[in-house]
């Protein structure tokens, strides 16, 4: 009988056993899940870009390379075409080379004869320059689509942009045409002679709805400093760069009618080598310079040291140095990324992360290239007649190392700085995704938080094991505990709402109590022996003396309180966060890093209280009855002995608290503003990287660049709560060994 | 210079007073809503936070008109819209922006048409300030000063209160300022027509919703926010607007909305997925010909959003043939 039992129970034993194993396994093996899963979608942003060719066409016969304007593809990798001197476009199938249609330029201005030139000017518009000196605007339509038996069918059409038409003019070189914004359009002419026209043509409404036209001249009388070598225009016909043969570079304000003001002169090359191609980087702000011994370089405006708001072109990226002289720039229409050429291979970098992404060599002398409207492939026409288009991969241009942990000097900023700021409502946009700002607000936060919750937390465990009394240690330790299982959002949300506002009113209250509350109870025990005999005090028994203290730690508070009026009035000039502003330059945001520490600390408490509190209770007794044997006091006992013994334990607690508090996300959502601000000001907000992977996943494009980087900080904290457990666990076992020998 | 400023201040008094005057109210050519048959099942929608009150209104009352309709609504800002329209999570994408191109192309991907934009309301996008601060009226030119670090309109930073010709104990003041999360579609708009595309200042409290904006606002005396009109609240001010510093300011309401004089005004849409030449489902597009009928107009207006007008409504209604 007694046999068959404990056989019974050693079975039960190995099941129990094998399940704990199993179960353990299970924890190791789906956290390592968990990381491997992120860590995949973050992974791809350090992927390598790559240029496949999709086809190699033949041009159509007759037409040599030398006589093709422009070329262009179709996103889907179906089509792609060439614009010839007569305005003629020919569209090719990629499939088998074949030519699918050929449709002449509509509205073709009278007297013209060829195209002179053809310019690109994104959203799949053409200008072309006649060789009368006319310019007319085409719009070319192409697409494929699938149809329903497998095949693709290729559809396009060129229509006429009536709005931006120009009549014939005589002596000109190159030529740029853009619509401005409701008011007409402007064309640039650069004539015979390094002269440069403006020309408006102005389309207003008057207030019984006719239109008035009219045209507005301006020749840029500015002394050039060199002859002219690369001219480019922005798209909406603001600014007009043109760069010299002597290596500078130059920008005019051409948006008033009839007004040219030259604003900048610059020296845009090291050895005064060539401009030899000039484009404005996608969103306008960033014109891109290529030079003769191949440089390529990005400038933009920045407001000079000094001036208030007088803004100088200055260098910002370099790109590449040394390579053929510059031919071609041509800007991604989606991102920031710029192609470039020296006539032999096409370059990819990208110009906030300075990633030099690809180089493209189709093995033939390059005479044109360009990009399909998403900008997905690219269209090169080789000297030798062919025209290659490429697919391209390019997954992640604008993420570097640099970009997520390096200054960057962004678009418009006035010096390179670490910013979040990841989306806006346009496709031009510079996104900014530096993690450094997001990293310190999420350790400034966890330390407020403890700096407030430690002290509090582990004295009160101490107390609360080792003075009170048993009965009240039943009531307070599960009361305490409930405070652990009040809601993160709810916490957030009091102290945002509720919290923040009362302390913007009694900030100097906060700071006096500081220093108030611990004087009083100061006071209180040193007076404590004669005031003991009260009769009232009498009743205060051994181990509910706290009770006592309640009134005076309020005492404290309350002329702390009455104490910050007088001290507003009398130091800081009747207001203090104005005090502040004024004298120390510190600003006071109502959603601060203190009600961050509080509401933050508030939420860690319970923990690090009860682990500390259990550990310091299962001292064993026999260690404090031999210490007050020997004479020690219990506070003796209770610093010397009790608490180096608990240490293991004391310090877990402290631990697992700390990494509650780095992970803790809607408490800091919700309490702070989100400020990615890199300042350890206790009177501003923060931003941490769990909040911010709360606010921006919902909006973040699947697999977007956004979406791997918001990942990657959930890498980042894992790692960080990995590393800190890891330590904590480590100094655990050596304070076990050192202290927890009883 | 003292006269145009005298002439400024009555005008801004004749509109202040208009705006009190002329109570919103719907063009009464648009026509009541009628009931069909067969109209039943599940509808979501995901997406602005502007328009989040104004949808869980439209589905009430639309609720009422059949019973059988099981409508979910969650408004975490407009750039979480396009996500949920593609992965099929809603049929509804409310948005108080445009979708970019990116976005619009990213929808082609999945269903190989465009997505249907359709305007539902009207909102002039407004700039609080607490109800006890003095301030008068703001030009976009310094709002872009107050909120922006790349001061791409061209003033200089503004950091107090002072400096925008607030006198008393306020001058001395930093300007606090409260605006919404990334995800916003009043951010982005925000962003691109006050700031021209520049960036926020770091010290922007950014706020998940358009109401803790106004709520920041009312209980911050130095505060600045900007959201949808519909969230105005008694302890903040909506404030008249200019678009260049000195130009005329307007008040932010449905006059200066309707003539385009108020420089933030701006249409409030729903997005669908609609394949063309083909019908919507039943119930999505008769929740969008409620809402543009004149019941779900009225409720625009109880909402405190600005409604359409009749010719507005037909040429919307067109887009859901």
């Amino acid at each position: 009988m007694s046999n068959k039992f404990t056989d019974k129970s050693r079975r039960n034993d190995r099941i129990a056993e094998l399940l704990i194993r199993i179960g353990g396994v299970l924890v190791v093996v789906s956290v390592v899940w968990i990381l491997v899963m992120i860590s995949r979608v973050a992974l791809p942003l350090f992927y390598p870009s790559s240029a496949k060719i999709a086809a190699t066409l033949k041009l159509p016969a007759g037409i040599a390379s030398g006589k093709v304007l422009a070329v262009g593809s179709e996103d889907g990798l179906q089509g792609a075409f060439i614009l010839d001197e007569s305005g003629t476009f020919h569209f090719l199938k990629v499939a088998d080379g074949s030519l699918s249609a050929s449709i002449k330029a509509p509205a073709i201005p009278f007297g013209a004869i060829r195209v002179a030139s053809a310019e690109y000017i994104g959203k799949s518009n053409y200008n072309l320059l006649w060789d009368n000196g006319a310019i007319t605007s085409v719009k070319v339509a192409f697409s494929s689509d699938k149809n329903a038996d497998g095949t693709t069918a290729l559809t396009h059409d060129v229509t006429s942009q009536e709005d931006l038409s120009f009549a014939a003019s005589s002596g000109i070189v190159q030529s740029f045409a853009r619509p401005v914004e409701g008011r007409g359009a402007v064309r640039i002419d650069l004539l015979a002679g390094d002269r440069l026209r403006v020309t408006h043509q102005l389309v207003e409404n008057d207030l019984l709805g006719n239109e008035k036209r009219s045209n507005s001249k301006t020749e840029i009388s500015d002394p050039l400093p060199g002859r002219i070598s690369a001219v480019a225009v922005d798209t909406k016909g603001h600014y007009l760069y043109a760069g010299t043969e002597n290596g500078m570079l130059l920008r005019w304000d051409i948006s008033e009618p009839g007004q040219v003001r030259l604003l900048d002169t610059v020296q845009a090359t090291g050895e005064r080598q060539a401009v030899t191609a000039l484009s404005l980087v996608l969103g306008d702000v960033s014109v891109a310079v290529g030079d003769a011994k191949g440089g390529l370089s990005t400038w933009f405006p920045v407001k000079a040291p000094g001036s208030s708001d007088d803004r100088r072109l200055l260098r910002i990226h370099t790109l590449r140095s040394s390579q053929g002289k510059m031919t071609l720039i041509i800007p991604s229409p989606r991102s920031k990324t710029l192609f470039s050429s020296d006539g032999g291979e096409i370059h990819v970098d990208h110009m906030t992360s300075e990633r030099n992404l690809l180089t493209i060599n189709s093995g033939t002398p390059i005479i044109s290239a360009a990009l399909s409207p998403k900008g997905n492939t690219l269209s090169v026409l080789g000297s030798n007649s062919t025209l290659t288009v490429w697919n391209l991969d390019i997954p992640h241009p604008d993420i570097s190392f640099g970009t997520l942990f390096g200054k960057v000097w962004y678009e418009g900023y006035d010096k390179p700085e670490y910013a979040w700021q990841s989306s806006s409502a346009s496709d031009d946009y510079e996104p900014k995704m530096s993690l450094v700002p997001l990293v310190f607000g999420t350790i400034k936060a966890t330390l407020f938080a403890m700096l407030f919750a430690v002290p509090l937390a582990l004295l009160a465990a101490l107390y609360t094991s080792q003075f009170m009394s048993p009965k009240l240690k039943g009531r307070v330790k599960p009361v305490v505990e409930i405070m652990a299982a009040i809601p993160s959002v709810v916490i957030g949300f009091l102290a945002g709402l509720w919290l923040a506002p009362l302390i913007d009113k009694s900030i100097l209250t906060v700071f006096l109590s500081i220093v108030f509350v611990p004087l009083m109870l100061l006071i209180t025990i040193f007076f404590w022996k004669r005031i003991k005999t009260a009769s009232l005090l009498q009743r205060v028994t051994r181990g509910n003396e706290f009770i006592a203290m309640v009134p005076v730690v309020l005492l404290g508070i309350y002329m702390a309180f009455l104490l910050s009026g007088l001290a507003e009035t009398s130091l800081f000039a009747g207001d203090f966060k104005q005090w502040l502003f004024s004298t120390l330059g510190i600003r006071y945001d109502q959603r601060n890093s203190i009600i961050i520490a509080i509401a933050l600390g508030f939420a860690v408490i319970p923990i690090i209280f009860t682990i500390a509190e259990d550990a310091i209770s299962n001292v064993p007794r026999n260690l404090t009855a031999a210490s007050l044997a020997l004479g020690a006091s219990r506070w003796q006992t209770a610093w010397r002995v009790v608490l180096p013994s608990a240490l293991p334990g004391v310090f877990s607690a402290v631990m697992i608290g700390f990494g509650r508090a780095i992970g803790e996300t809607m408490i800091v959502l919700m309490a702070t503003g989100n400020t990615p601000i890199m300042s350890w000001s206790l009177f501003n907000g923060l931003r941490s990287l769990s909040a911010n992977i709360a606010v921006e996943i919902p909006e973040a494009p699947f697999n977007s660049s956004l979406y791997r980087v918001l990942f990657l900080s959930a890498v980042l904290l894992f790692i960080f709560t990995f590393i800190i457990n890891t330590v904590a666990e480590a100094l655990r076992q050596r304070f076990r060994k050192k202290y927890g020998r009883y | 210079m003292f006269k145009k400023s005298i002439l400024t201040a009555a005008l801004l008094m004749v509109t202040v007073v208009a705006a009190h005057a002329e109570k919103t109210t719907v063009d009464p050519k648009i026509k009541k809503y009628t009931t069909t048959a067969g109209v039943a099942g599940n509808l979501g929608s995901i997406g602005s936070d502007t328009l989040n009150n104004l949808m869980t209104y439209w589905a009430e009352g639309f609720k009422k008109k059949y019973p059988n309709v099981n409508i979910q609504i969650e408004g975490k800002g407009s750039s979480t819209a396009p996500p949920a329209l593609i992965a099929g999570t809603a049929q509804l994408g409310p948005m108080s922006r445009e979708m970019k191109a990116t976005e619009i192309e990213q929808f082609e991907k999945k269903y190989g048409y465009k997505p249907t934009k359709i305007g539902v309301a009207l909102d002039s996008l407004a700039v609080y300030v607490n109800k006890d601060n003095p301030i008068k009226s703001l030009s976009l030119d310094e709002v872009d000063a107050i909120f922006s670090k790349t001061h791409k309109r061209g003033v200089a930073e503004i950091t107090t209160w002072g400096q925008l010709g607030v006198t008393g104990k306020l001058a001395a003041m930093p300007i606090s300022l409260y605006g919404r999360n990334s995800a916003s579609g009043t951010y982005g708009y925000f962003k691109e027509h006050t700031l021209k595309g520049g960036d926020y200042k770091n010290s922007v409290k950014e706020q998940p919703g358009s109401a803790s904006v106004v709520e920041g606002v009312a209980h911050d005396i130095a505060g600045i926010g900007y959201s949808g009109i519909g969230y105005a609240t008694s302890g903040v001010r909506a404030l008249p607007l200019s678009d260049k510093k000195g130009g005329l300011v307007e008040a932010a309401n449905y006059q200066n909305v309707l003539s385009g004089k108020y420089p933030l005004a701006r249409m409030l849409y729903i997005y669908v997925a609609k394949k063309p030449g083909q019908p919507l489902p039943k119930v999505v597009e008769e929740f969008l010909k409620f809402a543009l009928s004149k019941e779900g107009q009225e409720i625009v207006v109880k909402d405190g959003y600005d409604p359409l007008t009749a010719k507005m409504v037909e040429a919307q209604l067109k887009n859901l043939k």
